[in-house]
């Protein structure tokens, strides 16, 4: 059977009139790194959210482990890790007290992990929390969703406020997570960059739709970038199939273009009567020309 | 259990000082147990017990921080059990404060009926059955009495941490608004309750019980109620924003700095007094106390006053001196409403109830004292509230209760009113002085430390 982490149908979310997300229906395997990405506001945080079950979606479901998201039980809980876009460490507190806290909750917490974690990330036990710098603070709350080894992690934009050495590290950190046993792992974030690089799978949010959902290799397979050079001008009503957007600001105008295939090139050379050549795009050209 | 364990313990060492406080509290309160069984009952226990549990109230005076915290952040959610686990380490703190006082009394009876038991032994029957009877009537009332003294020790725990949870974890009008609305309940309540003295062990359970159930259910089912309850808070919500809106518009720095709508706070104040009138408090010392009180609610408010006007000085032309005249012309607006509300209700109070003209003479400038007090020190935190201002909130505040008791117990002699207003004049005098160094600080405060914005602060400190 199946052992399926995450798993949506037909999962929606509405504010009064406002539809933040609609329509989405996707699974997550063990060993999956996913990464969400989509403009400010186009529903990362809410979609997370709702597959943690801190709010109630008003159409579909969102399973987690089997369970729906909002009825998760402690069991379940404790085989999932969650790092939120602001941190909620306790002032009051210093280091190695804040970890005690969270520590105390779980039942499998590899104290060895945190120390050896606190060490390399450069984070001092008895530091106060308070007097910890922005960066710092996201570090500690990073470590935090770790120390249960957590089967599936959950990153709310969690590199937002790091340098891009303790980026690197995060990075190295999640690929070696990833790599232990059968841990999912799904992140949000903006920069595109790291999510090319770590993420197995790409979830592209647009207008509160899941765009695109699949891994990389076959994203930037499907959505390219035509050139085209004729003698006949293209119709406003260019009629290109799986047209996204099509550029006329140029000498000769280009096409985005989603599912391109040969007999749509054959067909679109006679129309304007001349050649069409295909440009493969990187990750972050093809986010950008999605929101253009 | 290790996690509720920890929580706890948290609780209870939040910084060093607390620390101290709390195992001083628990150190008391172990001793007085052990005391009880080889000591005679005396005030001295009780007095050593009643130490014990609020030294440890103070040191878990970050309870209600800490768990307003955790409650509303979205990591609780995640843990295992979390938030059945955070209301269990609350109620445990609540019960370590409330418990050992009545506890005490309790085996302290049990002690004392013990040792006449033994008195007994060789008695003629005569006397044994006479004795009995009334060694039976001592042990019903002792039992009567803890369940009495636990209820009120309770309620009266429970109500001090919701006041300061709300208040601390706010820091807005709406806030205060919520503290003075716990203490009328305190009000009503507990000191209800200690004066009828008719609780009995199942009233006392039912009374204790509700207010567990109401807090647990309330707090375990608030995610759920929030989220159901999303699409209708969009309406009334936009329409009180409205209402607000039209009653503020027209003055940005008010606006900026809290200070444009005082009927909310005067509105907090008067109810909860009009409801303390219903129910009898007519000791002058009781409302000269209670008065002083919500007259320093101006400091809580001014303590903002410098991360707020970070943005008047970051658009206007304002250099921090001007700054500083600015804050402080809209705060004495601000003030001379709630004042004047606070002091239509004594003198009405005082009218009601036929409180002594001396006490009236005595009490007005002391509200007005208390304001000014309250006020500049306020306006001195430009950097957070730190030891040196919240070392001297304690002083005022000692002060001022303590002025105010005089001041009541003063009886309308000459030389007692003599006293109160030579106190008075020494509290005017250290306004000034405060209003001095809250000059001095504005005029060098660094905006860099001083935003509202926690984490750049943090960052800037760094």
């Amino acid at each position: 059977m199946k052992n399926t982490t995450v798993e949506a149908s037909h999962l929606g979310k509405a504010y009064g009139a406002t539809r933040v997300l609609q329509g989405l229906s996707f699974s997550v395997e063990p060993g999956d790194v996913v990464g969400v990405l989509g403009k400010n506001g186009a529903g990362k945080t809410t979609l997370l959210e709702l597959m943690l079950g801190f709010t109630l979606p008003t159409e579909g479901e969102v399973r987690v482990f089997g369970h729906e998201s909002t009825r998760m039980p402690g069991a379940a809980k404790a085989r999932v890790g969650f790092v939120p876009q602001q941190d909620e460490l306790l002032d009051q507190l210093n280091v190695a007290d804040q970890i005690r806290v969270i520590a105390s909750f779980y039942k499998n917490w590899d104290g060895e992990l945190m120390t050896r974690l606190c060490e390399e990330w450069g984070i001092r036990a008895s530091a106060r929390i308070k007097s910890m710098s922005v960066g710092e603070r996201q570090k500690l709350s990073i470590l935090l969703a770790l120390g249960h080894r957590p089967d599936l992690l959950l990153l709310d934009e969690p590199v937002a406020s790091l340098d891009p050495i303790a980026r690197r590290q995060f990075l190295e950190q999640l690929v070696e997570i990833s790599s232990e046993g059968q841990r999912a792992i799904i992140f949000s974030s903006h920069i595109v960059s790291d999510i090319e690089r770590l993420a197995n799978r790409i979830w592209i949010l647009k207008e509160g739709r899941l765009f695109w959902q699949g891994d990389l290799d076959s994203l930037k397979e499907s959505i390219v970038r035509l050139h085209l050079r004729g003698s006949i001008p293209l119709p406003e009503e260019a009629g290109i199939p799986g047209a996204i957007s099509i550029r006329r600001d140029a000498s000769f105008p280009t096409a985005i273009v989603r599912d391109w295939s040969d007999s749509a090139q054959v067909e679109l050379e006679r129309r304007i009567d001349g050649s069409v050549e295909v440009q493969p795009l990187g990750l972050e050209e093809i986010f950008v020309e999605l929101h253009r | 259990m290790k996690a509720v364990i920890r929580l706890v313990m948290t609780y209870a060492s939040g910084t060093r000082v607390l620390r101290v406080f709390s195992i001083a509290g628990a150190a008391f309160i172990i001793v007085s147990f052990v005391l009880v069984p080889i000591l005679p009952p005396s005030n001295a226990l009780l007095f050593l017990v009643f130490a014990g549990a609020t030294a440890f109230f103070l040191g878990s005076a970050l309870m209600p921080v800490i768990f307003g915290q955790i409650a509303r952040g979205r990591s609780i959610r995640v843990l295992p059990l979390g938030r059945v686990k955070l209301l269990a380490s609350v109620f445990i703190t609540v019960t370590i404060v409330a418990l050992p006082l009545p506890l005490l009394e309790l085996v302290g009876s049990q002690v004392v009926l013990s040792a006449y038991r033994q008195d007994l032994h060789g008695a003629t029957p005569a006397h044994i059955a006479v004795g009995t009877a009334a060694l039976e009537r001592f042990r019903q009332g002792s039992i009567e009495n803890f369940w009495w003294t636990l209820t009120g020790s309770f309620l009266t725990t429970v109500g001090l941490y919701l006041t300061l949870w709300f208040i601390t974890s706010q820091r807005s009008i709406a806030g205060y608004v919520k503290g003075l609305l716990v203490i009328l309940f305190m009000m009503y309540g507990p000191s209800h309750q200690l004066r009828e003295f008719s609780v009995t062990m199942k009233g006392s359970l039912i009374q204790i019980g509700t207010v567990c159930v109401l807090f647990g259910a309330g707090f375990l089912l608030w995610p759920r109620w929030q989220a159901m309850t999303l699409r209708w808070r969009f309406a009334p919500q936009a329409a009180l924003g409205r209402a607000l809106e039209r009653s503020v518009a027209g003055r940005e720095a008010d606006l900026v700095l809290g200070t444009a709508n005082p009927w909310l706070l005067i509105g907090a104040q008067v109810v909860p007094i009009v409801f303390a009138t219903t129910i009898g408090f007519y000791s002058p010392a009781v409302w000269l106390f209670y008065l002083t009180i919500f007259s320093t609610v101006a400091g809580a408010i001014a303590c903002q006053a410098a991360e707020r006007s970070r943005v008047l000085w970051l658009r206007g032309g304002w250099s921090r001196a001007d700054l500083f005249v600015l804050v402080e012309r809209s705060f004495w607006r601000h003030n001379a409403f709630v004042l004047g509300s606070l002091i239509a209700l004594m003198v009405g109070i005082g009218s009601y109830a036929a409180l002594p003209l001396s006490l009236l003479a005595a009490g007005l400038p002391l509200l007005l004292v208390s304001t000014v007090l309250s006020t500049y020190l306020g306006l001195m935190v430009t950097r957070g509230l730190r030891f040196v201002e919240g070392s001297l909130a304690v002083v005022v505040m000692l002060a001022l209760m303590a002025v105010a008791i005089i001041a009541a117990r003063s009886g309308g002699g000459q030389k007692d009113i003599v006293i109160v207003v030579v106190l008075e004049v020494v509290l005017a005098g250290a306004a000034l002085a405060l209003r001095s160094a809250a000059k001095s600080r504005w005029a060098r405060i660094d905006w860099m430390l001083c935003r509202p914005d926690r984490s750049l602060r943090v960052r800037a400190a760094g």
